[in-house]
């Protein structure tokens, strides 16, 4: 319905409506066609039935002086002739259009008359003629006009018969006036012209201009139309040459005729009628169809014009005004599919936004993580540097070289640590880490590595309490301790020295949990979304990468856990929650049951002078629940023994001060006869070494690295 | 003209350790402190020459440090120390000369280059 070649949608709605109305525009020019037709037949017969009754009219007139003539005849036939003009007299009187009345004998001569005019002769009229042929054929005779004394009159004779011959012909003069009275009582449009004809074809009577016409002989087509048929149409003109449509009629008894001339226009009219109320109704179809087309082309194409424009707008990247309601429901769907189309570019938009948003946020985080990074390495760099420049310098002394080698062993272990958890994180990102499973209480791995932190000095600062029950996972246990130290390195990076850091491990309702929960400045709320993601810190001077949550959250899902934070809110701290699924514990016949000495109260003494090693061994049996106190050199060991009195000692053999074996047999000298279990633990493992602590008083001989099993046993006795 | 007394502050007590080693073996009075709060302390106690300070220290940063120092006591000559490269586009080291450092270097550097750094003050 739309124009291939950029046709208006207005005109394309037009031509539509015209093609429409083309064939009811030729089926109704047909129907007037026929209609004009019937109703020109309507009004022709009404002509002719008029012009019937004109005609019936004027000859009853006629048969009506015909029959008082004929009464009159009947009266005369009883008197003497001498007294006819008498009762002639009397019956002119009694018909006041009869203007003279007279009696002729076979041979012409009057037999009696009576005249209306006072004394006016015997009327000569046109008697030749009538009279002849009343004489000749026997049968009245009507007519003809003609001029008399006191102006036009026509005839109406009777031939009296006697015993078969014609002996009088009675003859009636009437006043044409008659007629004009009858012609006007009937119903005769104006304008139509009504007319009596003799049988001569001469005017008795006509509507229009009577006294001029009376007599004169009728107009030419009337005359040849009559001498054609006796009944009939033609469309011919007046005598005065007006244009008219005539119905006529003779009649056969009287010999007389009637005619209408209707004019041509008004029997035109009628048609005329028709064309123009079909004209008048095409043209306001078509007014109308043109209003419509433009009115349905507004309706239609504005919403349409306002949708392309739309359309141009979202091409043009611009944000589409708001679109027109339509009617039209395809229209409107196309609008609302737009407007569908407009969303989805700006969400996309939106989206994009985001996106970008996004990328830069990663661009950010990666531009901190270099700048981390780089702080990071440097740091431990320039202490290595330092102690490479002291061991360089010649006048450092043994002391200082020693501290030196320390710190560079120390630093280059923190890189290599920070270098392992970059490429640890990269590679379990990137899915390519395995996991070696096995059957594992979270809460002796956790155990463990708070031994190992406390013992290390790591809790120093801060009070860290650790409280477990056993929770059976299926876990690689150095990942946990990966993800365990790396959640309290983060609680201890954020707690203010001297707030505490809670530890516990459980499990419930088939859930193994492990909960880290700090007093630092917490998590602030936009911060806990993306947390666990790569790279991303708080706000801390201490440093690191942003690795260290990441890779939590890495190693927890590869366990098929979750890790979750809450913070209640600044300077409140901040919890983390593991949560893996548990797992059926493993006998606990595997697993020896605790000794009596494990699981009994001892003061424990423990000289060592290498502090790290020191405090790995007080926080264990700390752990295990022995009041522990410590000494670094002989003679410290002997005044702290002395305050607390211990049940066991343990101690290494090479100390300041005096050496172990030296320490061994003072303790057992200022104690009572087994009153304290010495045990040495020491480097040196050769059974002379074993023979001689033996010999200065041990009662156990431990070669380092111990184990807490081991240390156990050899408190156990 | 005598060697200044030394205060060096860093939160890598490592760090610290050894070059305040390095530097007493240069002939330096040198002491540390491992925060800034601390450096405050020791200096009203008994007043440096002669700042060595790291920027990103727990408890009072180097920044902060500098200002408060700067404010004490205009005299004493300040080096900033730090192992940070551009961080969020911004040069610290530079901030921190424009906070007060008289030198600034980068670790990590070489005994020699801060001893050359010192004698330039």
């Amino acid at each position: 319905m739309f124009g291939r070649r950029g046709m208006k949608l207005k005109s394309s709605l037009f031509a539509l409506t015209l093609v429409v109305l083309l064939p009811m525009v030729v089926f109704s020019s047909i129907v007037v066609a026929l209609l004009i037709q019937h109703d020109q037949n309507v009004y022709r017969q009404g002509a002719n039935d008029r012009v019937r009754a004109l005609m019936s009219a004027v000859d009853s007139e006629l048969e009506i002086d015909l029959t008082t003539l004929q009464a009159l005849s009947a009266v005369l036939r009883k008197l003497d002739p001498s007294t006819w003009s008498g009762t002639l007299q009397e019956v002119l009187a009694s018909q006041p259009e009869w203007i003279a009345l007279n009696a002729r004998r076979a041979d012409g001569s009057l037999a009696a008359f009576a005249h209306r005019l006072p004394g006016a002769g015997p009327a000569v009229v046109s008697m030749e003629e009538g009279f002849a042929r009343a004489m000749r054929e026997g049968l009245p005779v009507f007519g003809p006009i003609g001029q008399g004394p006191s102006g036009y009159r026509y005839a109406v004779r009777l031939p009296v018969v006697e015993s078969g011959e014609v002996s009088h012909v009675i003859t009636a003069l009437v006043d044409p006036a008659r007629m004009l009275r009858l012609l006007r009582r009937q119903a005769i449009a104006a304008g139509t012209v009504g007319v009596v004809l003799d049988g001569e074809n001469r005017f008795v009577a006509r509507t229009i201009d009577p006294e001029k016409w009376l007599g004169q002989p009728a107009s030419e087509s009337l005359r040849a139309a009559l001498a054609r048929a006796s009944e009939g149409w033609f469309s011919g003109r007046t005598v005065e040459g007006l244009e008219v449509y005539t119905p006529y009629l003779r009649s056969p008894e009287t010999g007389w005729a009637v005619a209408m001339g209707l004019p041509a226009s008004s029997v035109e009219a009628a048609g005329w009628k028709y064309v123009l109320l079909l004209g008048a109704g095409l043209a306001a179809a078509i007014v109308f169809a043109l209003l419509l087309a433009r009115l349905y082309g507004r309706r239609i194409s504005q919403p349409l014009l306002a949708v392309a424009e739309a359309a141009d707008d979202l091409a043009a990247g611009r944000r589409p005004a708001a679109l027109p309601e339509s009617a039209i429901d395809e229209v409107a769907s196309v609008a609302r599919g737009l407007a569908v189309a407009a969303q989805a570019v700006e969400d996309r938009g939106d989206a994009v936004a985001r996106e970008q948003a996004t990328l830069r946020e990663a661009d950010r985080a990666k531009d901190v993580f270099l700048a981390s990074l780089s702080h990071e390495l440097r740091n431990p760099l320039a202490a290595i540097t330092t102690a490479s420049h002291l061991l360089k310098t010649g006048g450092a002394d043994a002391e200082t070289r020693l501290q030196a080698q320390e710190v560079i062993d120390r630093q280059a272990t923190l890189m290599t640590r920070l270098v392992e958890d970059l490429l640890e994180t990269s590679r379990v990102a990137a899915g390519k880490t395995s996991l070696s499973l096995q059957t594992v209480d979270l809460s002796e791995v956790a155990r463990d590595v708070y031994v190992t932190w406390r013992s290390g000095g790591r809790f120093d600062d801060h009070p860290v309490e650790f409280s477990s029950a056993p929770a059976w996972v299926k876990a690689d246990p150095a990942r946990m301790e990966q993800i365990l130290s790396n959640l309290l390195d983060n609680a201890l990076k954020f707690t203010p020295p001297g707030k505490p850091v809670r530890i516990r491990v459980w499990q419930e309702a088939g859930h193994a949990f492990v909960r880290v929960a700090d007093g630092g400045k917490g998590v602030p709320a936009e911060l806990l979304a993306s947390l666990f993601e790569p790279f991303v810190q708080g706000a801390t001077k201490r440093g690191g990468l942003g690795l260290g949550l990441a890779l939590v959250k890495q190693l927890v899902a590869l366990h098929g856990g979750t890790v979750a934070c809450s913070s209640p809110g600044p300077d409140h701290g901040a919890t983390f929650l593991i949560t893996l699924p548990a797992v059926e514990a493993v006998q606990p016949a595997l697993w020896p049951a605790r000794s009596a000495a494990e699981s009994r109260r001892l003061r424990v003494l423990v000289v060592e002078d290498n502090e790290d090693a020191r405090r790995m061994l007080s926080a264990k049996l700390d752990l295990e629940g022995h009041h522990v106190s410590e000494a670094a050199d002989g003679p410290g060991a002997v005044a702290v023994a002395t305050a607390v009195r211990p049940d066991a000692a343990i101690i290494d053999i090479g100390l300041p001060g005096f050496d172990g074996y030296e320490l061994a047999r003072r303790l057992r000298a200022a104690s009572a006869p087994g009153r304290i279990r010495l045990i040495a633990l020491t480097g040196h493992g050769q059974p002379e070494d074993r023979e001689r602590a033996l010999a200065a008083g041990f009662d156990a001989h431990l070669v380092k690295p111990a184990t807490a099993d081991q240390v156990g046993r050899a408190l156990a006795g | 003209m005598s060697k200044p007394g030394i205060l060096l502050v860093d939160n890598n007590a490592d760090f610290a350790r050894m070059l305040c080693l390095a530097l007493i073996a240069e002939g330096y009075a040198t002491r540390v402190a491992l925060d800034g709060r601390k450096a405050l302390a020791e200096h009203r106690r008994e007043p440096a020459q002669l700042l060595i300070t790291d920027l990103f220290m727990p408890d009072m940063d180097g920044f902060e440090l500098i200002a408060a120092i700067r404010r004490e006591s205009p005299d004493v000559k300040i080096v900033a120390v730090s192992g940070d490269a551009t961080h969020m586009r911004r040069e610290y080291l530079g901030d921190a000369a424009l906070a007060g450092a008289d030198a600034t270097l980068r670790k990590p550097f070489t005994v020699q280059a801060l001893l050359a750094a010192i004698q330039g003050l």
